[in-house]
């Protein structure tokens, strides 16, 4: 009745867009509630804001959209209704409501995934993707019902190599073609392709290419959200759900890359990338990739006291009291060469100990020698901490000197006896052990055996990084921590705790018990590390910082759970 | 009965020689293009969209309007495009090809005037891979207007530069969608592109581009020889001029025909100039109004006119104006078993519904047809059919081109409609047409 009364209104000029809610954003809603996005993002990482888990396959934030998996369409007050859209496609627009879990919805998630699962062979128990694979997790979320279809499926080639890195079951693809997306946009190499047409197509190397020749090539297995694109290094070697993660860094150059470690015992089954906006986005390089091997292999187990013949293995308590007494009558002539491999921890607790105890002004830095750099994530320097050691070396007031001057001086004759951390040295291996064969002493500590352990006095066994917490400096100044994934071997302790336990022996008292109190006692003295909040940083997956030391496993519990529960498991002794 | 009260496309096709160059002009050729090209560029826009031009490859867009979308050159100062979609690979459709054949150089006109008008310097013809003939033609026509001095530096004799190539495709059906033309166009993989952007803003490598069926710029050269408005009252609705129609099936005489827009399916299938009914004592069972992916009408649904809008409250469309009547000997599952089957084997796989839905159903419908049916296999087949396109209304589908439409709406009408023809199927556990499922041949006049 008021409606009727009301005065005739003067005819309105058309209605524009509606002003922004909030100018400069955009505000639209999702499921019934108020999302506020910058523009330009997309509906599918919006909605996550609000915990609208919408599904999908073929989208990738670092890659251009597709729109083929059809595996997120919702709707959208933006088209007709009944229409469902792509939200990866659909940019959201000022004022749209989107449902994502209507029936209409839900009926259409169910039926692309009985789609996806037509041609799917279905293998999980010989599928390496099994676990930690998109299929399994929608099928149980948005499908869990037998298929309807009867009679066979396509067959197609079940392990076509592709090349040195990736191995691909044609018959397990969903045709997402997040691979050949990456190997053009990113990767730079478009050797992939979509070949065939219709539910027959496969993905291939094209032929002009013959082989998957690059250096990123690893990076479309972990893209690959079902199992069809796996990594011939890690085929068949676990399953994923028994393998624990400690988020880490990947030590192969001065790039730093952010990875997870994913280990079993007290063996690093791979490297993954880890997101890292600033050093990595979502990559890793292929050499990277395999970079964990020398964590597991050819380590130096146990100390070793003397050289060539005389050489026995000896408890570490043995060797710190062999040491010790070896470079007591020798301080002030023992030279020091460090290694840019080594942790901020062991380079700080080392060359406070360089510096007080060998008193010595000067280190030689070590390392690995250059190698080869690439448009994308290599460095030419393999060494990851070369910034850490060059800032804490300043900051100790010790002159940095490169390895050709310590070479000169062993061959002058001027260098007696050496102090050493790591075994790598920017030469051949043999050249430096014809070398270090004339020294009076020499003192080593090291990771791993080779030729240059050989003619060390005392080879004291290291930790590797991650076997200890620490932090690592990359070559663009940002400084990474990274996780103890699991104890050390066999009586391998940390750089930093042999060299605090030589010094307590020298008579000069470090007093740190963990990597981070050599850190919070060391590290205020280094200006560049000083506001580095060694327990802030965030672990994987968490966005409030947390104050958890312990590395966390991709299902949330401790890592090593499973490991440490039952002792004596493959060997692993706990301390 | 309405009638056809002059002829705008197949006008001259029996002409002697209409499909060379001296044949073209004798008969009055260029000289529309002559007339058009004194008007400027933007007139020539307004005149088209006052003639109500539509689009003749099957969703009917008024090509005005298409034409009025590519931005102007201060906004987008890239080169312009103009594709010809010759790619005419629609089951039941047989049009283009004829004037492809017959009168090529109609085509060429209506590119002169049509690249005149949206600025465009590069105009490529698609057309099908397996039009050996007629692309041969058009070939020699393109050589003919060229070494003429009608294209090249100056068009017309005018100071504008256009080059007109065919490009001949490799035989898959999904290029006949206009963005997997650009694509293939491009030298790619013939996979069709996300939408927005439209190719009027971003098309033919990455410039704005035009795509028009052939027929539609076909009609170019008599709109501006008569005017528009002659055009438009040729027309029907919001429809103009006429249309070429392919009458295939169960009638007396198949073949292509000019009709008037308000000519209704009955009339084709039955007038004497047209389809000339069916053979003695058979009547129409279904009816398919637009190329094989328009969904089917019954036999009662035929007094609708070939108009494109007028088919909208019957849920299906004019398409691509290939009618195929099918009499009341033909097995309806063994009809859309067939049309299924092209859809599967002519996805592009790049979608999932699509990819996996179509083989699908064909299945479903092949298990039916071949008596092994079973009671859930039509809510199976539909609920297939409803995941790849919903139906009705037309335009729901699920997938990122219309070939998802075209193979889900068939299944579902054909269902819907015919359901007792199925569920026969299912009962009987075999085919009730027995070793003649397609119908009774060899009684035709």
């Amino acid at each position: 009745m008021s409606e009727d009364k009301k005065p005739a209104e003067a005819p309105r000029p058309p209605p524009g867009p509606p002003p922004p809610k909030n100018p400069g954003f955009i505000t639209f809603t999702v499921d019934g509630k108020e999302v506020v996005a910058k523009p330009g993002t997309n509906l599918i990482d919006a909605a996550k804001t609000v915990g609208a888990d919408i599904p999908y396959y073929c989208y990738h934030p670092r890659l251009t959209i597709a729109a083929n998996c059809r595996m997120c369409l919702v709707e959208s007050s933006a088209v007709q209704p009944g229409k469902l859209v792509p939200a990866c496609q659909i940019p959201p627009t000022e004022g749209v409501v989107i449902k994502t879990t209507t029936e209409r919805v839900r009926t259409q998630q169910k039926m692309v995934m009985e789609f996806l699962l037509l041609n799917h062979p279905v293998d999980c128990a010989i599928c390496d993707q099994a676990g930690e694979c998109k299929l399994q997790d929608y099928y149980m979320r948005h499908d869990f019902q037998p298929s309807r279809l009867e009679g066979g499926k396509v067959l197609r080639h079940k392990r076509k190599v592709l090349g040195d890195t990736v191995v691909l079951d044609q018959e397990r693809c969903i045709m997402c073609t997040r691979c050949v997306r990456f190997m053009s946009e990113v990767a730079k190499a478009p050797q992939l392709g979509v070949f065939g047409r219709g539910s027959h197509e496969v993905i291939d190397v094209a032929p002009e290419y013959g082989k998957l020749e690059s250096n990123y090539s690893g990076n479309i297995v972990d893209l690959c959200p079902v199992g069809a694109l796996l990594n011939r290094d890690f085929r068949f070697r676990a399953r994923a759900w028994f393998l624990s993660a400690a988020p880490s860094v990947c030590t192969g150059c001065s790039r730093g890359c952010s990875t997870v470690a994913d280990f079993m015992g007290q063996d690093v089954y791979r490297y993954r990338p880890r997101e890292n906006e600033a050093i990595n986005k979502s990559w890793l390089c292929d050499q990277g990739r395999l970079s964990y091997k020398s964590l597991n292999t050819h380590r130096v187990p146990q100390a070793v006291l003397g050289r060539g013949a005389d050489a026995k293995e000896a408890p570490a308590a043995e060797a710190i009291k062999y040491a010790a007494m070896k470079l007591q009558p020798l301080l002030g002539s023992v030279a020091f060469l460090a290694s840019p491999v080594a942790s901020n921890e062991d380079l700080l607790a080392s060359f406070a100990f360089a510096r007080d105890v060998l008193k010595t002004s000067t280190v030689y830095v070590g390392g690995r020698a250059d190698g080869q750099a690439d448009f994308l994530l290599m460095q030419a320097d393999k060494n990851p901490n070369r910034r850490g050691l060059e800032w804490i070396a300043r900051a100790f007031g010790l002159t940095v000197q490169p390895f050709d001057a310590l070479t000169k001086a062993l061959d002058a004759g001027l260098v007696k006896a050496l102090f050493a951390l790591g075994h790598e040295v920017p030469e051949a291996d043999d050249a430096w052990a014809a070398r270090t064969e004339k020294l009076e002493l020499f003192v080593l500590s090291a990771t791993n055996e080779s030729k240059a352990t050989g003619p060390a006095h005392v080879v004291l066994p290291a930790a590797t990084h991650v076997e200890d917490e620490g932090t690592f400096t990359q070559a663009d100044g940002i400084t990474q921590r990274f996780r103890r994934a699991f104890p050390p071997r066999g009586e391998a302790r940390p750089h930093w705790r042999w060299v605090a336990e030589l010094a307590k022996e020298l008579g000069n008292d470090l007093a740190v018990a963990s990597s981070r109190e050599v850190f919070k006692k060391l590290a205020p003295a280094v200006p560049e590390l000083a506001s580095f909040e060694w327990d802030k940083q965030a672990p994987v997956n968490q966005t409030r910082p947390g104050i958890s030391t312990m590395a966390a496993a991709a299902d949330g519990r401790p890592p090593g759970w499973r490991e440490q529960g039952v002792p004596n498991l493959r060997g692993l002794s706990i301390p | 009965m309405s009638v056809l009260s002059e002829k705008v496309i197949t006008r001259d096709w029996e002409r002697p020689n209409q499909n060379t160059l001296a044949g073209y002009k004798a008969n009055g050729g260029y000289k529309a293009a002559m007339k058009a090209l004194e008007l400027p560029p933007a007139a020539i826009t307004d005149e088209v969209k006052k003639s109500q031009l539509r689009g003749r490859g099957g969703a009917g867009f008024p090509t005005g309007l298409k034409w009025s979308f590519v931005p102007s050159l201060e906004k987008n100062p890239k080169p312009r495009y103009l594709a010809i979609n010759a790619d005419e690979s629609e089951p039941g459709t047989a049009k283009d090809r004829f004037i492809l054949e017959k009168d090529p150089h109609l085509l060429l006109e209506g590119i002169a005037i049509a690249c005149y008008a949206l600025g465009a310097h590069t105009c490529y013809i698609y057309s099908r891979g397996e039009f050996k003939y007629p692309s041969a033609v058009l070939d020699k026509a393109i050589a003919e207007a060229t070494a003429d001095g009608i294209f090249g530096k100056k068009l017309l004799g005018r100071d504008f530069e256009l080059n007109v190539y065919q490009v001949r495709g490799a035989g898959a059906y999904i290029c006949g969608e206009e963005t997997a033309l650009l694509e293939s166009l491009e030298g790619k993989k013939g996979w069709p592109r996300l939408k927005p952007p439209f190719p009027a803003v971003v098309g033919l490598f990455g410039c704005p581009t035009v795509v028009n069926n052939v027929e539609t710029i076909a009609s170019l050269p008599r709109i501006f020889e008569k005017g528009a408005e002659w055009f438009s009252k040729l027309g029907f609705g919001k429809s103009g001029g006429t249309r070429l129609v392919t009458v295939s099936g169960a009638v007396n005489r198949p073949g292509t025909y000019e009709v008037a827009m308000d000519t209704s399916l009955r009339e084709l299938i039955y007038d004497a100039a047209y389809g000339q009914g069916l053979p003695e004592g058979r009547t129409v069972k279904a009816c398919i109004p637009g190329g094989s992916s328009a969904p089917v009408l019954t036999g009662d649904e035929l007094d609708v006119k070939l108009e494109f809008d007028a088919f909208k409250p019957l849920q299906s469309m004019a398409g691509s104006g290939g009618v195929m009547v099918m009499d009341d000997t033909a097995c309806m599952v063994r009809c859309l078993w067939r049309v299924s089957r092209f859809y599967a084997e002519e996805s592009c796989g790049q979608c999932t519904p699509c990819r996996e839905g179509q083989p699908w159903m064909a299945r479903i419908l092949r298990k039916i047809e071949e008596g092994r049916g079973e009671r859930g296999d039509l809510d199976t087949l539909l609920g297939v059919a409803a995941a790849v396109a919903p139906w009705p209304p037309i335009g729901l589908g699920t997938t990122i081109c219309a070939l998802g439409d075209a193979g889900a709406l068939p299944v579902q009408s054909f269902v819907t409609k015919f359901r007792e023809d199925f569920e026969q199927h299912i009962r009987l556990r075999r085919c009730p047409k027995g070793d003649k499922p397609w119908g009774v041949f060899g009684d035709f006049k």
